[in-house]
């Protein structure tokens, strides 16, 4: 059912998938993606991405809804009010009319007396809210598309596998009327997120502009193996089909 | 059809080539590197990540720089029309000056009114720039252009006619040259030392890039005849280098002697800078210096201001464009988180090498923020 994926640059992005017939009607979509950082040896330094991408195009199957990897589905806030009202009758409020302390410190004018009686009526209310977020490599996000980004923002991604087999990227059923099905899975990166580490000091603390211009080399040199989309090098591509 | 493989296959013998020419050459201009790279500038340069890149002196004229990031990009006399494209790109920050040409100041110069400081200034310009013309079309042989350049330096009257001279001298000689002309200016006697000050402003980027610089300054600076305000510029500006921590035992030694705390907090900038850039080097490198090492305690309040000029060197680097060197700073909001983290960094530093004499007790017990 699965064909080889091809890997441009697989010390960069390594990702393989297959589609596992789990019960008559829904299929499991499982992948591995590594992440690694290629290293050219001159100037001795090491290629990463702040961010890899993982598109499904899909032909005679469907996502089941709810069946993602990395779904950020946004929490409720868990919000609790308490409200205390205090109420005084009209003598005590006689006694305790003369002067009063708002809330930001100064001192206010007493309450307002009508006809010999008054009530003062003080409301306090304490809100707080909690929230919890869930905070992973993996995010699902619109058009089938997967990121895989470090939870620091603007952090390059270490080497490491953040999609492993053990988990279902998402669950498929197939479309309805379809006779063919057809699972197109691809990985890429965006020229922006490539970075260049030196790892010979003096280069690093010297030539910026070096620095930016060996990544923009790089990233053409992928771009003349890899599908170049603009902004977009498909550095992975994998068709798995069922005929 | 290629089958995949590693980035090291991908890469042509033509490819590692460049790279290798790029990594060599003496010249960071941007479009010669491009054009060593073989980067056509009418394509290669789309979607690129081109933050913080001095595009000095460059002919951007036919580049392409749709959806490239040049956030803090900076240039002077950067040329350009309406066939560079800067579609979707994100400038922020980036800034670019234009420097008056002579014929441009000539032309401009009755519209200017009278003022005598103008004229003054305009006057002083055409020197300058006679004295440059001079230098760069009449004399051929480099080494009596230096000579000449030199003499007529130390004979000028006026700071702007001398920086001229300089900026040509710093610009347009080899490294050998400069180092020389550098020599001669520190440990010229007749020059005062607000004309030295001046003029180490005016190697600018050199002064912070080139190591052999910082050594010659701290040679100079350790000097026993050398003038204490003269030692004082010395150091200071040898502490703009970047390569300054190489030099740690020396530098300290000169701070240290110093007693001046506006040269102590430089060199503690240059320090914590050092640090933010690239940690491990800086343990490394103390480390192969055998450590820097602080004659007294570190009390809380040294570290205090230790937090403080760290804490300033992150905000001049996040107003600046190349942030991404110091990934430590991330995620530090506030001066409050920040000082115990530079008390953590400080501990980590000792543990690793660095023979700091901090005054743990004391400062942990304080440093918890309120």
């Amino acid at each position: 059912m699965s064909e080889r994926p091809l890997n441009i640059v697989n010390d960069l992005l390594d990702l393989r998938s297959r589609v596992e017939c789990h019960d008559e009607e829904t299929f499991h979509l499982r992948s591995e993606a590594r992440v690694g950082r290629p290293e050219i040896d001159k100037p001795v330094g090491v290629i990463t991405a702040k961010r890899v991408f993982i598109k499904l195009e899909l032909d005679g199957y469907e996502i089941r809804p709810g069946n993602r990897l990395g779904e950020p589905v946004k929490p409720p806030v868990v919000e609790e009010t308490k409200t205390v009202i205090e109420r005084n009758s009209s003598a005590s409020a006689g006694a305790n009319a003369q002067l009063a302390i708002a809330a930001d410190g100064r001192p206010k004018a007493a309450v307002g007396v009508k006809g010999g009686a008054a009530i003062e009526g003080k409301a306090k209310s304490q809100t707080t809210s909690k929230t919890k977020v869930e905070r992973g490599y993996v995010k699902a996000i619109g058009g089938d598309v997967w990121v895989i980004a470090s939870i620091e923002p603007e952090r390059h991604l270490e080497v490491a596998t953040y999609v492993t087999d053990d988990e279902v990227l998402c669950k498929l059923q197939r479309s309805k009327g379809a006779n063919r099905s057809a699972v197109r899975i691809s990985g890429y990166v965006k020229k922006r997120d490539l970075d260049f580490v030196p790892q010979d000091t003096r280069f690093s603390l010297l030539n910026w502009n070096k620095k930016q211009t060996i990544k923009a080399f790089l990233a053409k040199a992928m771009g003349a193996q890899a599908k170049d989309e603009g902004e977009r090098l498909v550095i992975s591509e994998q068709e798995i089909s069922n005929e | 059809m290629n089958r995949g493989g590693p980035l090291s296959d991908l890469l042509t013998a033509d490819d590692l080539d460049r790279l290798e020419a790029v990594e060599e050459v003496d010249d960071d201009n941007f479009i010669r590197l491009i054009e060593r790279l073989g980067l056509d500038r009418r394509v290669d340069l789309r979607y690129r990540d081109f933050s913080g890149v001095d595009f000095s002196d460059c002919d951007l004229r036919g580049c392409d720089f749709t959806g490239a990031d040049l956030r803090g990009a900076t240039g002077r006399n950067v040329e350009w029309d309406d066939t560079t494209i800067l579609t979707a790109a994100d400038l922020d920050r980036s800034m670019f000056v234009v420097e008056p040409k002579r014929p441009d100041i000539v032309q401009r110069l009755p519209e200017l009114g009278k003022e005598y400081a103008r004229i003054k200034r305009a006057y002083w310009t055409d020197q300058a720039m006679w004295v440059m013309d001079s230098l760069k079309e009449g004399i051929k042989n480099p080494i009596e252009r230096q000579a000449l350049a030199m003499s007529l330096y130390f004979d000028a009257t006026d700071g702007f006619v001398r920086n001229t001279i300089l900026q040509f001298v710093i610009h347009g000689s080899g490294r050998e040259a400069r180092l020389e002309f550098l020599n001669k200016i520190m440990t010229n006697r007749q020059i005062p030392p607000g004309t030295i000050a001046s003029a180490l402003q005016t190697f600018g980027r050199v002064l912070r890039q080139d190591d052999q610089i910082a050594v010659a300054l701290l040679g100079i600076a350790e000097d026993p005849g050398t003038p204490p305000a003269i030692v004082k510029e010395a150091v200071r500006a040898a502490l703009r280098n970047r390569y300054i921590l190489k030099h740690n035992r020396r530098v300290y030694r000169l701070v240290r002697a110093g007693q001046d705390t506006e040269l102590e907090n430089l060199y503690i900038r240059a320090f914590a800078a050092a640090i933010g850039v690239d940690h491990a080097t800086a343990v490394s490198e103390g480390r192969a210096q055998g450590g820097v090492s602080f004659g007294e305690k570190v009390t809380m309040e040294r570290v205090r201001e230790i937090a403080l000029n760290v804490w300033r060197t992150k905000q001049s680097v996040e107003a600046g464009p190349r942030h991404e060197w110091r990934p430590i700073f991330r995620d530090i909001g506030s001066r409050l988180e920040f000082e115990p983290y530079v008390m953590r960094l400080l501990s980590e530093l000792v543990e690793k090498g660095l023979k700091l004499n901090l005054d743990f007790a004391q400062a942990e017990e304080s440093l918890v923020p309120a």
